[in-house]
C-alpha cells in the first residue's frame, strides 16, 4: 500500500486532518480532538426539545379547554391561527438553542437555521405537492379501511417523511466537519423537523380554508408533533453511524422504525378521535389522538435519550475519556 | 467522494466509505419500496366493492367500498362518493309500478316532469333503446345545473350530466340513474357499468 492510501485512510473521519494524532474506534479514524468530543453528553438539547414541545401543545390544549368550557360557539377563524400555533414552538426551538449553547455542550453551528430552512423548503416544495396535491394521499386514505388506511399511515406517510428528514441531515450535514458529536444527529435532525413539521401543518390547514379553535388547534398540534417523532430516531441512527461502521442495513433499520412510529402516530392521532359515547352511538373527541401524540413523542424522546447517554457512558469508560 | 478543500485547509465534506455507500443506496431503496407497497395496497382497496342488498325490493349489487348508502329519500336506494366535489357523484335507484296501459316511455315522462320542477335547468338530451346484455334497457341521457342552496358559497353552479336506466321488471320499472359532474361523467361511466352489471333483481 503506497504512502498517499496510507494517510488517506488514517485521516480523521470528522474532519479530514491526519497531522493530528491517530486515534481509531469502530474501524474509524479521528484526531486526538474529535476523538475525544464524539462521545460527549448534550444534556441541554434534551431540555431544549422537551421545552419546543411543550410550547406545541400548551397553547393548543389552552385554546382547546377555553373552547370547549368557556366559549363552545366560537366560529372557526383564519387559517392565520394555526401559523402562530405552528410557529411558536419552531421559534422557541431555534432560540433556545442558540440561547443555551453559549453555556452548554449544544453545538452552535451555522448548520442549524440551514436545516431549519431545508426543512421548511422540503415541505414545500416536496412533501405537500407531491405526497398530498399529485398523490392525493389523504383522499386515498379516507376511501380505504381501516387497516389498509393503518398500512398506508406507515409505508406512504410514515416513510415518506421519514426519508425526507434522514435525507437533509444525511446529504446537507451528516459528512461535514460541523457534525461532531452522536448527539449532534439528534441536534440537526431535530432543527430540520421543526421546520418540516409545522410547514406542512400550515399548508394542510391553509388548504382547509379554516381553523376551528378546539379541535383545530388540537389538530395542529397532533399533527406537528406525529411528523416531529421520526427525528429523534433518524437523528439517533445517523449521530451513531457517523462515528463507527455500522452494518449496511443500519440506517435503513432507522428509517424503518422512524416510519412506523410516525404512521402509527398519524393512525392513532385521527383514529382514536373517533370515541364511543353508548352502545348504540359514535362520536368525536379531538383529545385522545392529542394525548397519543404528546406520550408517543415524549416516549421516542425519553428513549432516544436515554440510549444515547447509556451509549456515550460506555463508550466513554471503554475508551477511558473524560465525562 | 470529492472533498470540498475550505480555507482553513480543513475539507468541508468527509470520504465516505464503501458502507456507508452502500447504506445511503439501501436507505432509498428500502424508502421507496415501502412507499410504492404502500400505494399499491392504497390504489388496489380503492377498487374494492361492498354489497349492497335489499331484500324489500329484491335487488342487490355492488358498489365502489366507501361510499355512502343513504335509504331515507323517495327512492330504494342513493349510493354516494363522499369525496367527489364539487357534485357527489351518485346512483339512485328507484322501483316504479308498471299497469298495463303505462310503459317505459310514460316512468321516463313522469321523471322528466318531476324533475323540471326540482332541478335547475334540466333537459333532456336524448332517449334510446338498447340492449345490455341479455337485458333490453331503455336510456334517457339528461343534463341538470346544480347550484349551492347557501348564498354565502362563492362557488359557480356546477352542469350535472345524468343518465337513467330503465328495465321492465313484471309489473314494475327498474329506474337505475347515474349522475356526475360534466367534467367527470366520462371517468366515472366504467365504475357505473360495473354496478349495472352486478345488479340482479
Amino acid at each position: 500500500m503506497s504512502h498517499m492510501n496510507m494517510l488517506e485512510e488514517t485521516r480523521c473521519t470528522v474532519c479530514q486532518r491526519s497531522d493530528a494524532g491517530h486515534r481509531t474506534y469502530g474501524k474509524r479514524h479521528f484526531c486526538d480532538e474529535h476523538f475525544a468530543a464524539f462521545s460527549q453528553d448534550t444534556p441541554s438539547l434534551w431540555r431544549a426539545a422537551i421545552l419546543a414541545i411543550l410550547f406545541a401543545v400548551a397553547p393548543a390544549i389552552g385554546l382547546g379547554i377555553a373552547t370547549q368550557f368557556f366559549f363552545p360557539h366560537l366560529q372557526p377563524v383564519s387559517p392565520w391561527a394555526a401559523f402562530i400555533l405552528a410557529t411558536i414552538p419552531s421559534a422557541a426551538w431555534i432560540l433556545i438553542v442558540y440561547r443555551t449553547s453559549r453555556t452548554t455542550g449544544i453545538n452552535r453551528s451555522s448548520s442549524l437555521p440551514t436545516l431549519f430552512v431545508a426543512g421548511i423548503l422540503v415541505a414545500a416544495a416536496i412533501s405537500r405537492p407531491l405526497l398530498f396535491e399529485l398523490i392525493g394521499i389523504e383522499a386515498w386514505l379516507g376511501a380505504t379501511t381501516a387497516a389498509n388506511r393503518f398500512l398506508g399511515d406507515i409505508l406512504v406517510h410514515g416513510f415518506f417523511h421519514s426519508f425526507m428528514l434522514y435525507a437533509i441531515v444525511r446529504y446537507l450535514v451528516w459528512q461535514t466537519p460541523m457534525f461532531t458529536r452522536r448527539s449532534d444527529g439528534i441536534l440537526y435532525t431535530l432543527s430540520a423537523a421543526w421546520g418540516y413539521a409545522p410547514m406542512l401543518v400550515i399548508l394542510t390547514t391553509f388548504n382547509f380554508g379554516q381553523l376551528a379553535l378546539q379541535s383545530g388547534s388540537l389538530f395542529v398540534a397532533s399533527r406537528v408533533l406525529a411528523y416531529l417523532v421520526p427525528a429523534p430516531i433518524i437523528g439517533f441512527f445517523l449521530g451513531r453511524n457517523r462515528f463507527e461502521d455500522m452494518p449496511v442495513y443500519y440506517l435503513s433499520a432507522g428509517i424503518a422504525l422512524a416510519a412506523f412510529l410516525c404512521g402509527l402516530t398519524l393512525y392513532a392521532g385521527t383514529e382514536l378521535n373517533n370515541i364511543r359515547l353508548n352502545l348504540a352511538q359514535d362520536g368525536y373527541s379531538p383529545w385522545p389522538g392529542l394525548v397519543f401524540s404528546i406520550v408517543t413523542t415524549m416516549g421516542v424522546l425519553a428513549a432516544v435519550a436515554g440510549l444515547m447517554t447509556r451509549h456515550n457512558s460506555l463508550t466513554r469508560a471503554r475508551l477511558h475519556l473524560e465525562a | 467522494m470529492t472533498n470540498i478543500i475550505s480555507n482553513d485547509r480543513q475539507p468541508a465534506v468527509s470520504d465516505s466509505t464503501r458502507n456507508d455507500r452502500f447504506a445511503g443506496l439501501l436507505a432509498i431503496i428500502i424508502s421507496l419500496a415501502a412507499i410504492g407497497l404502500g400505494m399499491l395496497i392504497l390504489q388496489r382497496s380503492q377498487s374494492d366493492t361492498w354489497t349492497y342488498e335489499n331484500r324489500e325490493a329484491g335487488i342487490d349489487g355492488r358498489y365502489p367500498a366507501q361510499w355512502l348508502v343513504d335509504e331515507r329519500g323517495d327512492y330504494i336506494v342513493q349510493i354516494r362518493d363522499p369525496r367527489a366535489t364539487p357534485f357527489k357523484t351518485q346512483y339512485v335507484l328507484r322501483a316504479m309500478p308498471l299497469s298495463q296501459h303505462s310503459t317505459i316511455r310514460n316512468v321516463l315522462d313522469s321523471l322528466t316532469l318531476q324533475r323540471s320542477t326540482s332541478l335547475s335547468g334540466y333537459r333532456v338530451l336524448n332517449i334510446e333503446e338498447r340492449s345490455l346484455g341479455n337485458r333490453s334497457v331503455t336510456e334517457m341521457a339528461f343534463v341538470f345545473v346544480n347550484t349551492d342552496p347557501n348564498p354565502y358559497i362563492e362557488r359557480l353552479p356546477i352542469i350535472v350530466l345524468g343518465m337513467d336506466r330503465v328495465i321492465q321488471d313484471g309489473d314494475r320499472a327498474i329506474v337505475v340513474t347515474f349522475m356526475s359532474a360534466k367534467e367527470s361523467f366520462n371517468a366515472n361511466l366504467p365504475e357505473f357499468e360495473q354496478f349495472m352489471a352486478s345488479l340482479e333483481f
